[in-house]
């Protein structure tokens, strides 16, 4: 390797890290009380969490899903990888003559944090750089679905 | 025959003979037999096909539901799964739903009111798929249907269908009927009433029924009412002919029975077949009836062979001849009769009474022969007959005339008058007969001159015999008679062997051996000179 491109590839590299940076910083992160119990959970787990399948968590307490309203199709797109619609008419069917209950709707990421971190048992998704220091990240999406 | 049977026999007769009702009738069964047939096939054809479709009814219906159901499924919601279950079970056709997540049951509803031992169908399985990956199987449903109702709704669906395909049939079949009857069987019926009805006689005529006169039937009217004219127009003929023929045996009637001549048939064997009234006058009915049965008619004759004869004439001389013939036992009556061949068997005849006839003809020949004073023949009759046995002269076999003339009857006949001079010619005459023999030949030529002619001589002596014969009959006859008038003959002989010699020259040559004795002395025979 020719030692001249040597500046060009530290910028290259540079310009990757503000990037993944930048990126790094809308990435989705599924965030949940730190006393849940909760240390990682699967694309699955989640999924099972938000759509109403699984209502408890691990440790026994009762789940409480947050929706966030402004991330929300971003979140089911990449989590699922179905349209907002579907998630809609999945809630609607079950709203309608069931009796599981969709998540709690919230619109903003800011929102959510302060749910959970007063929330024990509450799981919610916010961008990474809402997430505070009182709630854990269990769950991180990836940047493209 | 029982009484129930009269009625349906009637009816039998009755629809055979009605071609209409027959056609219908037929059309009927057939289309009730093939009804049937179809009602039958249809019905389990159309069962079956309805039952698959209410089982793939149930399969779409679990298509529908299957977005819910796989919520509940993926939820563990099992309100939401029960609700799905209850919609499912509105379906009449279902008996039961189960929907499990996993091995986990959330719904499992049996329809309400279902009997114990109610048929219940093979399960409809369907596995569910996860909402949000298709790929991922979370739980499935079941659907059980209710098989008793599916058959009674197949039943029922089929039941109606068949119907309805049967019904079709025969209102198809009825409308054929129906057009048969009105097209062809209506017009062919009410022609053959008219037919029925025409009355050779009356100069009607058929129409043809009403619609049908540029069709084949109207051609069948047509072709009809032709052929009725042309009936028609022989049985006028026909008529016209009998009447005349009728006419005719009325002429020929009456002239058969009124006729004065004998009209009659004969057969082959010459017999009686018919005979009029005059045949049966003229011949007599005890002649007839004992002539046989039937009557011969040859046996009514005095010369049956004849008959034969005349009948064979028939055949030569183009069908017809005639000849007179004498009735047997009845002489001097006699029949002219006149035979016609009508075929090989028959002979046709008639047959006139000509006794009458025959006396005038044996009269007027009497006349013409005989000499009126003495019965003798006179010379025209002994000419002819002197000419016939000279055509028999041979040089073996002769003849002989003796010509005789009386001596003194001229003076007789002044003496005692013409009276006794005429008696005196017969009593002459008979003696002379008495001298002659049968098959002689004697004839007065006039006056008192005599001619005998002997025929079949081989020698003189019976010529000369028989003159002396005469000449001593006459001298005889002289004896009795009571005035005394002397009476002689003079015999002249001539012969001839030569069947050339005329009769005259024979007689001349008699003649004049007879004036010789005359001259020398009279009441003598002398031969003709060169005998």
């Amino acid at each position: 390797m020719p030692v001249a491109n040597l500046p060009l590839l530290l910028l290259a590299s540079a310009l990757l890290l503000l990037a993944s940076g930048a990126t790094q910083a809308q990435e989705l992160v599924v965030i949940a009380h730190p006393a849940s119990g909760l240390v990682q959970l699967s694309n699955a787990e989640a999924r099972h969490l938000f759509l109403g399948r699984y209502k408890r968590l691990p440790a026994g307490t009762t789940a409480h899903p947050i929706d966030t309203t402004q991330l929300k199709e971003r979140f089911y797109a990449r989590l699922v990888g179905k349209p907002l619609a579907e998630i809609d008419a999945y809630w609607a069917r079950l709203v309608f003559s069931g009796n599981t209950r969709p998540p709690e709707q919230l619109p903003d990421s800011a929102a959510v944090v302060r749910r959970v971190e007063q929330t024990p048992g509450a799981v919610g998704y916010v961008t990474r750089d809402a997430v505070s220091p009182h709630v854990r990240i269990v769950l991180a999406l990836e940047a493209t679905p | 025959m029982t009484v129930p049977g009269r009625p349906l026999l009637w009816l039998q007769g009755h629809i055979r003979g009605r071609l209409s009702l027959r056609a219908m009738l037929s059309v009927l069964m057939i289309a009730g037999v093939a009804s049937i047939l179809v009602l039958t096939a249809s019905y389990f054809a159309l069962r079956a096909h309805e039952r698959m479709r209410l089982y793939a009814g149930l399969d779409e219906l679990a298509s529908a539901v299957e977005g819910s159901a796989s919520a509940a499924a993926f939820a563990l919601d099992s309100t939401l799964a029960t609700q799905v279950a209850q919609g499912l079970l509105a379906n009449p056709a279902v008996a039961r739903v189960s929907i499990r997540s996993g091995d986990t049951l959330l719904a499992d509803i049996q329809r309400p009111g279902l009997l114990a031992g109610e048929a219940l169908g093979n399960p409809r399985f369907r596995e569910l798929p996860s909402p949000f990956d298709p790929d991922e199987i979370i739980g499935s449903l079941e659907i059980l249907p209710l098989e008793s109702h599916v058959q009674q709704t197949a039943a029922a669906a089929a039941r109606l269908l068949a119907v309805l395909l049967a019904l079709e049939l025969l209102v198809a079949a009825a409308a054929v009927g129906w057009v048969v009857f009105t097209r062809i069987t209506a017009p062919i019926a009410f022609l053959a009433q008219h037919v029925d009805r025409v009355r050779l006689e009356t100069a009607s005529l058929i129409w043809p029924p009403a619609g049908n006169e540029h069709d084949e039937i109207g051609q069948l009217t047509r072709d009809l009412n032709l052929m009725i004219a042309r009936n028609r127009g022989l049985l006028l003929d026909e008529r016209a002919l009998r009447e005349d023929i009728e006419a005719s045996e009325r002429k020929f009637r009456l002239i058969f029975e009124n006729a004065e001549t004998g009209i009659f048939t004969l057969d082959a064997q010459l017999r009686l077949l018919s005979w009029n009234p005059a045949l049966q006058r003229t011949f007599g009915a005890e002649a007839l009836a004992l002539a046989g049965h039937p009557p011969s008619l040859a046996a009514l004759l005095a010369c049956p062979e004849s008959l034969l004869t005349l009948s064979k004439q028939t055949d030569q001389e183009g069908g017809a001849a005639s000849a007179d013939f004498e009735i047997a036992g009845q002489t001097g009556r006699h029949v002219h009769i006149v035979l016609t061949r009508t075929n090989t068997q028959t002979l046709l005849g008639v047959c006139n009474d000509v006794s009458e006839r025959k006396q005038a003809e044996a009269r007027a020949q009497a006349l013409a022969e005989r000499d009126p004073l003495t019965g003798l023949y006179n010379r025209r009759g002994f000419h002819y007959r002197a000419g016939l046995a000279m055509a028999r002269v041979s040089p073996a076999q002769g003849v002989a005339v003796l010509m005789l003339d009386l001596d003194g009857f001229k003076a007789l006949n002044d003496t005692l008058g013409h009276e006794a001079g005429d008696e005196a010619l017969r009593r002459v005459a008979r003696l002379l007969e008495g001298c002659v023999r049968k098959n002689d030949l004697l004839a007065r030529l006039g006056g008192d001159e005599f001619v005998v002619l002997l025929d079949g001589l081989r020698e003189p002596q019976p010529a000369q015999q028989i003159a002396e014969k005469i000449l001593h009959a006459i001298a005889t006859f002289q004896e009795s008679d009571v005035d005394g008038v002397q009476l002689g003959a003079s015999i002249g002989i001539a012969m001839s062997f030569d069947p050339g010699e005329h009769i005259d020259a024979l007689m001349h040559r008699a003649d004049q051996a007879m004036y010789g004795v005359k001259r020398s002395g009279k009441h003598s025979w002398r031969f003709a000179s060169g005998q």
